[in-house]
């Protein structure tokens, strides 16, 4: 949703041009033809910092030192859209990124720049039935980033809940989507799709399932494949936009070294956004609210040299509900807060079991300023403080902790509730031609 | 229809949307299923919202979106799931039986 001040601006300009053509037109008693579709290409590029600090470094089970860290990534992209005939629609869009990762807690120590992952995406979309809009895309990743990093470089992985960027690169994933719009009335529209994700083989400095960093060797992982249904409703009228999406995907086997390592479980995800457009100069308010959940994944006992569905769930659920508001300023300026809540719950083994995940917190306040400085110019800052509390990993009496996979004690994996603080800052453009 | 109820029903549909034109051939996002116009910028907003949650594993890093559309998109600001490892079974310590 555009800023009250860019939108009332942009609408302007369109209401005179067209009022100006009609009014020449109906005077010179001469048919106008419709507005030619023009192409457009929009550069865009931001910086974005993130700085952190907690009780324990990543991963927090390593040692007991304070953790901290640091980074800095810088996403460009373009985007061209425009129509090459009348009825068809064609959007393509580039995307890469560099960043500059740093952890420096003590015996966790470390760094890493890099380019990142290219990403692309085209798609097609038909508009000559009437009702009915069907499309097509095809997205790709490109793997000119890292995704093994051996040495100390490995503990710049750091939590995704603290920053942007937790991982720098994959193989190959190639993803064709088709799908359908059933456009009801203007206001009210309805979207179903399903994508396909072919997912090429990459190497890494240790296994997926190896949890201490230090322990390095060369693994070639073939991630697997996934299929995603999509089913979406939209409503825009008046002051009310109201949108709701609900996906399931389904996943082929992860295979490591040539072995069978693990097959995630079927996952649902569901999010809603709600945006009201207040009276007067009072700005819009969103609220965007989201849930996922996965079912047991099928997993490698030790013992056994087949896959089988886990007695417990690995995965945790995940909810997130964010609000956010933007007062109009003028004519060029938007501001305004932003507010967010995640909470993923533990998993259903036992706290005492080497499997166990604990439940996790995120809070994050902040705020944002837009500014259009012209037409096809517009500039965007956000800052947010983050809150994370992650619950405790116990061990049993003894330090050791039960192993379902193994069917025996291991070396406990333990962790005391964790705090941790953040800082996040953003500035960017967007400039179209 | 006279030049000034012309410019009154455009006036009015650019209210509600900026591309509803007063002529029946100009609707950019196509038409829905009553006649109507599709409001600007909604096919193109759901259309690409199917694409990224049709392919939540394209990429570990991001998105194929405009860098401001990261917030409505990525995780961890959304809740497609950064890829989790699977559970690891563990280092076995031999000296310690595990009950039958």
């Amino acid at each position: 949703m555009l800023p009250g001040g860019r939108a009332a601006r942009a609408i302007c300009a369109a209401c005179l041009g067209a009022l100006a053509t009609m009014s020449t037109a109906s005077a010179a008693d001469v048919p106008v033809a419709p507005p030619k579709e023009v192409w457009t290409v929009t550069f865009a590029t931001e910086v974005r910092y993130y700085s952190w600090k907690s009780d324990r470094g990543t991963p927090t089970t390593q040692n007991n030192q304070p953790g901290a860290g640091s980074q800095v990534y810088i996403p460009y992209a373009m985007q061209i859209v425009g129509k090459p005939l009348d009825d068809i629609k064609l959007t393509v869009l580039v995307r890469s990124g560099w960043v500059h990762s740093h952890q420096t807690t003590a015996g966790l120590t470390g760094t890493v720049d890099t380019i990142l992952d290219t990403v692309g995406s085209g798609t097609l979309t038909y508009y000559g039935f009437q009702g009915v809009q069907p499309f097509v895309g095809l997205s790709v990743n490109a793997p000119t980033g890292r995704s093994a990093l051996f040495g100390s470089a490995a503990n710049a992985r750091m939590d995704p809940d603290l920053v942007e960027i937790g991982s720098f690169g994959e193989g190959w994933n190639i993803g064709p989507t088709a799908g359908l719009n059933f456009p009801i009335t203007s206001a009210l529209m309805i979207t179903t799709s399903v994508g396909y994700t072919w997912r090429d083989a990459f190497d890494r400095e240790r296994s997926s399932s190896e949890v201490d960093p230090t322990k390095q060797t060369p693994t070639s992982i073939n991630p697997g494949d996934v299929i995603t249904g999509t089913a979406a409703i939209g409503y825009q009228n008046g002051p009310w936009a109201l949108s709701a999406t609900g996906t399931i995907s389904e996943e082929t086997t992860t295979v490591e070294n040539g072995a069978d390592l693990y097959r995630a479980g079927r996952r649902y995800v569901g999010t809603g956004t709600v945006s009201y457009t207040w009276p007067e100069k009072w700005g819009q308010t969103t609220v965007t609210g989201s849930y996922a959940h996965s079912n047991r994944n099928q997993v490698k006992f030790l013992a056994v040299p087949v896959l089988l569905t886990e007695l417990f769930n690995t995965n945790s659920d995940v909810y997130r509900i964010a609000v956010q508001h933007l007062f109009p300023l003028g004519d060029s300026f938007a501001w305004g807060p932003t507010g967010s809540y995640l909470h993923r719950n533990h998993n259903t083994y036992d706290s005492t079991t080497f499997q166990f995940v604990p439940a996790k917190d995120r809070w994050a306040a902040g705020g944002q300023i837009r500014y259009a400085a012209g037409p096809n110019v517009t500039f965007n800052a956000r800052a947010e403080h983050v809150w994370v509390e992650e619950g405790a990993r116990p061990a049993l009496p003894d330090g050791t902790q039960f192993s379902v996979l193994a069917n025996g004690f291991v070396t406990a994996l333990t962790a005391p509730q964790v705090s941790s603080t953040g800082w996040m800052l953003s500035g960017g453009a967007n400039v179209k031609f | 229809m006279s030049r000034f109820l012309k410019a009154a029903l455009l006036t009015a549909a650019c209210g509600f949307a900026a591309s509803g034109a007063a002529f029946a051939q100009a609707c950019p996002e196509g038409r829905a299923a009553n006649g109507e116009c599709v409001k600007d910028g909604m096919s193109s907003f759901m259309t690409q919202s199917a694409v990224i949650y049709s392919q939540p594993k394209i990429s570990y890093t991001h998105y194929p979106i405009l860098p401001a559309l990261d917030w409505i998109f990525r995780y961890p600001n959304q809740v497609n799931p950064n890829p989790q490892p699977p559970a690891a079974p563990g280092t076995l310590i031999p000296s310690v039986p595990v009950s039958p």
